[in-house]
C-alpha cells in the first residue's frame, strides 16, 4: 500500500480520493489537484474505496452521487462511521440538486454542479476540507492522551480532581465527601502528579473535554 | 228327388252303416270336382284329409249307434289337391223298424267365409291398439295380438280369462266403471293413466263399446285401447319447456322484444320495459321503430323489407353495438343480437337487446385515463431524454473545465509564457461555461414542467392499484394472463401525484404482460402492496410476472434510458418510472425472483401527517 508506506504517523501527507465512474471526471480532477500540490487517488467504484484501509493522515473525498452499485448518498453514511468522518464533497450531475441538498444535510462540505464547475473554488474547498480533517485527527489524538492519562487515576482521585476542576477548596471536599481534609490533600497532590499537570488552570484545561 | 238335391245348393251326401258313398249331389260335385259316378259306392273317409278321419269316424259311430243329429265342421279333399272347410248337419235315417239304415248329411261350404274371418283377424291383429272382445262378466272371449306386444301374453290364452287377471288389479279397478257401463250397454270411454299388472304404466285411450244388437240386460262388449303414453311425455315435456322459456322470458336481464314480418311489436318482456321505460300494453301492437332513435326508427320498415326480398343479414345472427331510444327520448347504447324463425308462413325475429351505456362509458373513460397517461408518459420520455443528454454532457464540460485551469496555472507560472495560449485557455473556459449555462437553461425550463405535475395529494395507493388495473382489462384477457392481487387493507396513505404513481404501476404493468407474452404457457401476475416498517413507515408494491425474468447483462442499465428490451421501445418506461418514484422519497429496484419471473417493487413514504 503505497498510501501506508509514505506517511509517518507524525506527519503524514495529506489525501484527495475522487470516487466517480467517469475516468475522464477521475483523470482530469486528479491532474488538476495533483498539480495544485494534492496528493490523489481516484476509484471506479465506490465498494473498492470502502473496502481500502483509510490512510493514518487526513483525507477527503470527492464524491460522484450516482454510480453503479452504490449511491453517493449511502457512501457517505458508511463514510460517516470512520473516527473522526472524513469531509465529503459532491460532484453532481444534472438534476440532482436535492440529492445533494439532501447530502448538505447529512453533514457534507460542499457540491459542486458539474455543468458549471469552478475549479479555483474546488481547489480551495478541498483544501478546506483536508484543513478540518487535520484538526479532527489532532483533537481526537489529544482526547486519547488526555484520556490515557485520565484511566491513570484511582476512583477517588478522580472524584477529588474533579471537585478541584469545578473550583471548590479542599475544605469543601473533605466536608461533602465525608473525609479529612489532609486525605483530600494526599489525594489531589497524587492524582495532579499523575496527570503532570502543576497548576489548576492546567488541571482544568485537561479535564475540560475538547 | 236327386234333382231336387242337386238344386237346392246345399251339398248334401248319403253314406251307409259302413260309410260308404250312396248319394253325392251335384253340389257336392261342384265343390270337391270330383263326378258322383266316381264317388259312388267308396268309404267317406277317402274324401277327408288324413287328420280330419279319426274325428269324423268317431262322430259317424255315435250317429249310427244312438243315432241322434249332430253337427260337425271337417275338410274335404277335391281333385285339384286343395281342401275346403265344410260345416256339415248329420241325422240318422231309419227304416220302419226303427233300425238305423242310413246317414244323411247336409253341407255348406265355408271355406271362402273362413278365409274372410282370417283376414278380418289379422286386420285386428295388425291394430297397434288393444282389440278384445269381453262377456258381460268381463271374460275375455277375443284378444288380438297386441295383448302379445303389450303384456307378454298369447291372445289365444286369454280366451275365457277374467280381464282382472290379464291387465291386473290396479288396472282393473281404474277401469271397471267403463266395463260395467259397457256392459250395461252403453258406451263408454277411458282417457288417463294406468298401472298394469307388469308394474308399467302406460297413458290410455279406451273405448269399450256394447256388441251391437244387444238389447237390455248383460251383453258382451268390445274393448279398443291406444297407447298415448309417448305423446302425453312429448306434451308434458313441451309445456315444461314452454314453462322454463317464459320464466327465462320474465326474468332475462336482457330486453327480448318479438316483431313480425312488418315489424310489429308481438311480444316484449320486463327487462324490455325497465330499459326502454315503455310497459307492454304501450309497446304491443305498434312499430318496433318507435324504440329507435333517427335514423333508423325511418330507415327500419325499409331495412325489414330489403331483408325479406334479399336474404342480406345485417344484423342478424352477428349482433352488433347500435344505439335505441327510450320513451323519455334518451339515448342509450345498446348490444343486439336478432334471431328469426319461422312458424307457419308467418316470420318472427327476436332482439335481444342489452344495455351497454354503464360499459361504454366505463371504455371512454379508460381510453381517456390511457391517452392521459400516454400524454405524461410522452413528457416524461421528453423530460428524461434531455435530462438524460444534460447529464451526459456535464461530465466532459466538467473534465474539460478542470483541465483548462489547470493548464492556465501551469502557463503562467512558467517563464516566457504565450498570451496567446493564456487567452485560447481562457476562450476555452469560456465556451465551456456557455455550454454550462444551455446545460442549466434545459434544467430551468425542464423544472417548470416538474413544479406543474408535483401537485400531491394524500392518497391509497391500493385504490391507485385498482384505477389501474381496468385500463389493462383488454390487455390481459387478450394474452390469458391471470391475476392475483394481495392488497394489505392496513396500507397507510401515501402524498403523492396520482397521475404520476399510476403512470409507474401502468409501465411495470405494461413490461411485465409484455415480458409474459414473450413465451407460453401459465400467465400469472401478482400485485402486492404491504406496509413496510424498517425505514420510517413506508409502503412497498410489488409486481411479479412470470415471463422470462431480466436479462443479467441488462441488470446494470435497467433503468438507464434508452434501454429497451421491446423492438420500437424507447427505453424511457422504467427511467421515468425510478425518475417519479425518487422525486416521491420512495425507491424503484428491479430484480429476478427465485421462483422464475422479474419482479419490480417500489417503496413510497406514508404520509407524515397520518402518524
Amino acid at each position: 500500500m503505497p498510501l501506508m508506506a509514505d506517511h509517518s504517523d507524525a506527519n503524514p501527507t495529506p489525501v484527495v480520493f475522487i470516487v466517480d465512474d467517469d475516468e475522464a471526471i477521475r483523470e482530469a480532477l486528479s491532474l488538476l489537484l495533483r498539480d495544485t500540490g494534492f496528493k490523489c487517488h481516484g476509484y471506479g467504484n465506490p465498494r473498492a474505496f470502502l473496502a481500502e484501509q483509510p490512510p493514518p493522515g487526513p483525507y477527503c473525498a470527492l464524491l460522484d452521487l450516482r454510480m453503479p452499485g452504490m449511491h453517493g448518498l449511502e457512501l457517505q453514511q458508511q463514510l460517516r462511521q470512520r473516527r473522526p468522518p472524513p469531509p465529503t464533497i459532491f460532484l453532481t450531475g444534472y438534476g440532482e440538486v436535492e440529492a445533494a441538498v439532501q447530502a448538505l444535510r447529512e453533514g457534507a462540505l460542499d457540491f459542486f454542479e458539474k455543468h458549471a464547475f469552478d475549479p479555483e473554488a474546488l481547489v480551495e474547498r478541498v483544501a478546506d476540507a483536508l484543513q478540518r480533517h487535520a484538526q479532527a485527527l489532532r483533537r481526537g489524538r489529544a482526547r486519547e492522551q488526555r484520556d490515557k492519562r485520565l484511566d491513570l487515576l484511582s476512583t477517588r482521585e478522580r472524584e477529588i480532581l474533579d471537585y478541584v476542576a469545578a473550583g471548590a477548596s479542599n475544605k469543601v471536599i473533605a466536608i461533602d465527601l465525608g473525609i479529612s481534609e489532609r486525605t483530600v490533600e494526599i489525594h489531589r497532590s497524587r492524582g495532579m502528579r499523575k496527570l503532570g499537570t502543576r497548576s489548576v488552570a492546567a488541571l482544568v484545561q485537561l479535564m475540560t473535554p475538547p | 228327388m236327386q234333382a231336387i238335391l242337386d238344386q237346392s245348393g246345399l251339398m248334401v251326401v248319403v253314406l251307409s252303416r259302413t260309410g260308404r258313398i250312396r248319394l253325392f249331389n251335384a253340389a257336392c260335385e261342384a265343390v270337391t270336382g270330383f263326378g258322383a259316378n266316381e264317388i259312388l259306392g267308396r268309404p267317406i273317409w277317402n274324401l277327408l284329409l288324413p287328420d280330419e278321419t279319426d274325428g269324423v269316424r268317431r262322430v259317424f259311430s255315435d250317429l249310427v249307434s244312438c243315432g241322434l243329429p249332430s253337427e260337425h265342421t271337417n275338410r274335404w279333399r277335391t281333385r285339384s289337391g286343395s281342401s275346403r272347410l265344410i260345416h256339415w248337419k248329420n241325422a240318422a235315417l231309419r227304416d220302419t223298424a226303427g233300425h238305423i239304415r242310413l246317414v244323411v248329411g247336409t253341407g255348406i261350404d265355408l271355406t271362402e267365409l273362413q278365409n274372410s274371418r282370417d283376414e278380418l283377424r289379422a286386420a285386428v291383429d295388425a291394430m297397434p291398439g288393444l282389440v278384445a272382445h269381453a262377456d258381460a262378466a268381463h271374460r275375455v272371449l277375443f284378444a288380438n295380438h297386441a295383448y302379445r306386444e303389450w303384456f307378454g301374453l298369447d291372445p289365444e290364452a286369454q280366451v275365457g280369462r277374467h280381464l282382472r287377471d290379464v291387465i291386473g288389479d290396479s288396472a282393473y279397478a281404474t277401469l271397471r266403471p267403463h266395463l260395467d257401463c259397457a256392459a250395461r250397454g252403453e258406451s263408454s270411454t277411458y282417457h288417463g293413466e294406468l298401472c298394469y299388472a307388469d308394474g308399467r304404466k302406460r297413458f290410455i285411450h279406451g273405448t269399450y263399446v256394447p256388441k251391437s244388437g244387444g238389447n237390455a240386460g248383460a251383453t258382451s262388449f268390445y274393448i279398443n285401447v291406444l297407447d298415448l303414453t309417448e305423446q302425453e311425455a312429448l306434451k308434458a315435456a313441451l309445456a315444461a319447456e314452454s314453462r322454463r322459456s317464459q320464466v327465462m322470458l320474465e326474468n332475462a336481464i336482457d330486453a327480448i322484444v318479438m316483431i313480425d314480418r312488418h315489424g310489429i311489436i308481438e311480444s316484449y318482456n320486463p327487462a324490455a320495459e325497465r330499459i326502454f321505460g315503455y310497459s307492454v300494453s304501450e309497446v304491443l301492437g305498434r312499430n318496433v321503430s318507435m324504440l329507435m332513435p333517427s335514423p333508423h326508427a325511418e330507415m327500419h320498415d325499409q331495412y325489414l323489407a330489403n331483408y325479406l326480398r334479399t336474404g342480406n343479414a345485417r344484423v342478424i345472427g352477428v349482433g352488433r353495438e347500435l344505439q335505441a331510444q327510450r320513451k323519455d327520448g334518451r339515448v342509450i347504447d345498446i348490444e343486439l343480437a336478432i334471431g328469426e324463425f319461422q312458424e307457419g308462413d308467418e316470420r318472427y325475429f327476436t332482439g335481444f337487446v342489452r344495455d351497454i351505456s354503464d360499459r361504454k362509458h366505463a371504455e371512454a373513460q379508460a381510453q381517456k385515463r390511457l391517452q392521459q397517461l400516454a400524454h405524461m408518459n410522452r413528457l416524461g420520455a421528453m423530460s428524461m431524454l434531455t435530462s438524460g443528454l444534460a447529464h451526459e454532457i456535464s461530465q466532459p464540460l466538467m473534465a474539460v473545465a478542470a483541465l483548462a485551469h489547470m493548464c492556465r496555472t501551469r502557463l503562467q507560472e512558467a517563464e516566457g509564457t504565450s498570451d496567446t495560449l493564456v487567452k485560447a485557455l481562457d476562450d476555452i473556459v469560456e465556451h465551456c461555461d456557455r455550454a454550462g449555462r444551455i446545460v442549466s437553461e434545459m434544467r430551468s425550463f425542464l423544472r417548470k414542467d416538474d413544479r406543474a405535475s408535483s401537485r400531491a395529494d394524500t392518497l391509497s395507493l391500493n385504490e391507485l392499484i385498482a384505477a389501474v388495473l381496468p385500463l389493462l382489462d383488454h390487455e390481459f384477457r387478450v394474452a390469458g394472463i391471470r391475476l392475483k392481487l394481495e392488497l394489505d387493507p392496513s396500507l397507510p396513505p401515501v402524498r403523492v401525484n396520482g397521475i404520476q404513481v399510476e403512470q409507474v404501476l401502468l409501465n411495470l404493468l405494461r413490461n411485465a404482460v409484455e415480458a409474459m407474452t414473450q413465451q407460453e404457457g401459465d400467465r400469472l401476475l401478482q400485485v402486492d402492496s404491504r406496509r413496510k416498517c424498517n425505514v420510517g413507515a413506508a409502503c412497498e408494491v410489488s409486481i411479479r410476472d412470470s415471463g422470462p425474468g431480466i436479462d443479467e447483462d441488462l441488470m446494470p442499465r435497467l433503468f438507464d434510458p434508452f434501454t429497451s428490451t421491446k423492438e420500437n421501445g424507447l427505453g424511457q418506461g422504467l427511467a421515468i418510472s425510478r425518475a417519479i418514484v425518487e422525486a416521491h422519497g420512495g425507491q424503484l429496484k428491479g430484480e429476478n425472483d427465485p421462483n422464475g419471473g422479474a419482479r419490480f417493487s417500489f417503496t413510497l413514504p406514508a404520509d407524515a401527517a397520518d402518524g
